[in-house]
């Protein structure tokens, strides 16, 4: 056996747990190397110091309890007692929130939550406005279309007698036209008829005048010259 | 335990009866009750089967008991050393100023002065190789024992106890307990 194969075996030598073959082993080992019997003086030495002093476990008396068993009954009733209790109460603190909210929606609790603010109020909820065409419930399909027939028949006939009465007060209008177009002709055929005999009569004076004109310039030349007057016809 | 879990207070009497010195060994052995612990062993037993009796339904009956047992005796001892630490240094706190105090260590010689640097020095340990070695060396169990209640293998508390014995060794003489004293 060698020094790395040796040590790990120390502790369980030390501690009784080695088998006897390795024991043995273990011991001519530790006869022949110093190193290893530095350690395990150490470690026996140390051991043996723990075990002188050794450890009390506060009550060595043979017929003494370290445990009292009715206390523990005693503990454990009273945190279960305290656990009940704790739920009861729990239990009243629950119903009582419970029913100042039952109270206070039956009662007309308003809360409103804002972005920025929280409105509580008590009371009926304001009653919205709503307009009453929106509150009369809508016709059946069927008189909806009869309905809806009824108005485009009196729609076309509207339509019809607005188109006829047009066409006759356009009839009646044309006619009108009509009569003024003679009219205006008859007036214009008169007035070039005026125009005409005027014209004629204003020949006639020119004619005359000029006769006369001449007639009193021949009058005159030929009293001066003694010739006779030009004649025009 | 079959008949505890039914709710037959006699039963639970006899269990307690049967177990509460083990489970008393476990605790001043994890604790250190003799070495310098300031808990109370019979407070803390009377914790442990507390435990047991609330959580007696859900004990499953295809492990040990003994196992099953002794894992609650080390929650509760740990439970305890963690109190007790934070206590410790509340205390350290207030604790006047010991440079003023006269180096008193050299000059041990009485048992009980052994046993609280002794005590000191297992306290010392991280808590993981001091549960190892404590629960070895005063618990009346083997390795694998030990084992499955710290739940790791076997191999891992062998390691811790040798390391927890060598550390403890070289506080011991850091403290100025002779060479002497170590032997046994």
């Amino acid at each position: 056996m060698n020094c790395p194969q040796a040590r790990p075996l120390f502790i369980e030598l030390l501690y009784g747990e080695l088998e006897p073959a390795r024991r043995q082993q273990l011991r001519a080992h530790l006869e022949t190397c110093e190193s290893c019997r530095s350690e395990w003086d150490s470690l026996e030495a140390t051991h043996g110091l723990l075990n002188s002093v050794g450890v009390t476990t506060g009550n060595d008396d043979a017929n003494g309890r370290p445990v009292d068993v009715g206390a523990i009954h005693q503990t454990v009733a009273i945190r279960a007692q305290a656990s009940r209790r704790r739920w009861r109460r729990a239990a009243l603190v629950v119903g009582t929130i419970a029913a100042v909210l039952l109270i206070a929606v039956a009662g007309g609790l308003q809360l409103q939550i804002h972005p920025t603010h929280i409105v509580v109020g008590f009371g009926e909820p304001e009653v919205r406005r709503v307009p009453h065409t929106a509150m009369t419930p809508p016709p059946d399909l069927h008189s909806l279309v009869v309905e809806q027939g009824e108005q485009l028949a009196r729609l076309d006939e509207l339509v019809h007698l607005a188109t006829r009465e047009l066409l006759t007060s356009d009839g009646q209008r044309s006619a009108q036209i009509e009569d003024l177009r003679d009219a205006v002709e008859m007036r214009h055929r008169r007035t070039q008829e005026q125009l005409n005999a005027l014209k004629v009569q204003s020949d006639q004076r020119w004619r005359l005048t000029l006769n006369e004109f001449s007639r009193i310039a021949a009058d005159t030349e030929l009293a001066d010259a003694g010739e006779t007057p030009l004649q025009v016809d | 335990m079959q008949r505890c879990r039914e709710g037959d207070p006699a039963a639970f009497d006899a269990l307690v009866r049967r177990w509460e010195r083990p489970v008393a060994r476990i605790l001043a052995s994890v604790g250190g009750s003799s070495l310098g612990a300031a808990f109370d062993v019979e407070d803390l037993s009377q914790e442990v089967f507390l435990r047991v009796f609330n959580a007696r339904n859900r004990y499953y009956n295809g492990s040990a008991f003994s196992t099953w047992l002794y894992r609650i005796a080390v929650n509760v001892a740990r439970d305890a050393n963690r109190r007790n630490r934070t206590r410790q240094r509340t205390l350290e706190s207030h604790r006047p100023d010991q440079s003023v105090i006269p180096d008193e260590a050299a000059g041990i010689v009485g048992r009980q002065e052994i046993e609280n640097e002794v005590a000191a020095a297992v306290q010392s340990l991280p808590e993981k190789m001091r549960e190892s070695l404590m629960l070895k060396q005063f618990g009346e169990m083997t390795f694998a024992e030990v084992a499955q209640i710290l739940d790791v293998p076997t191999s891992t508390v062998k390691s811790r106890v040798h390391a927890a014995l060598l550390r403890l060794r070289a506080e011991l003489q850091r403290r100025g307990v002779d060479q002497a004293e170590l032997k046994p």
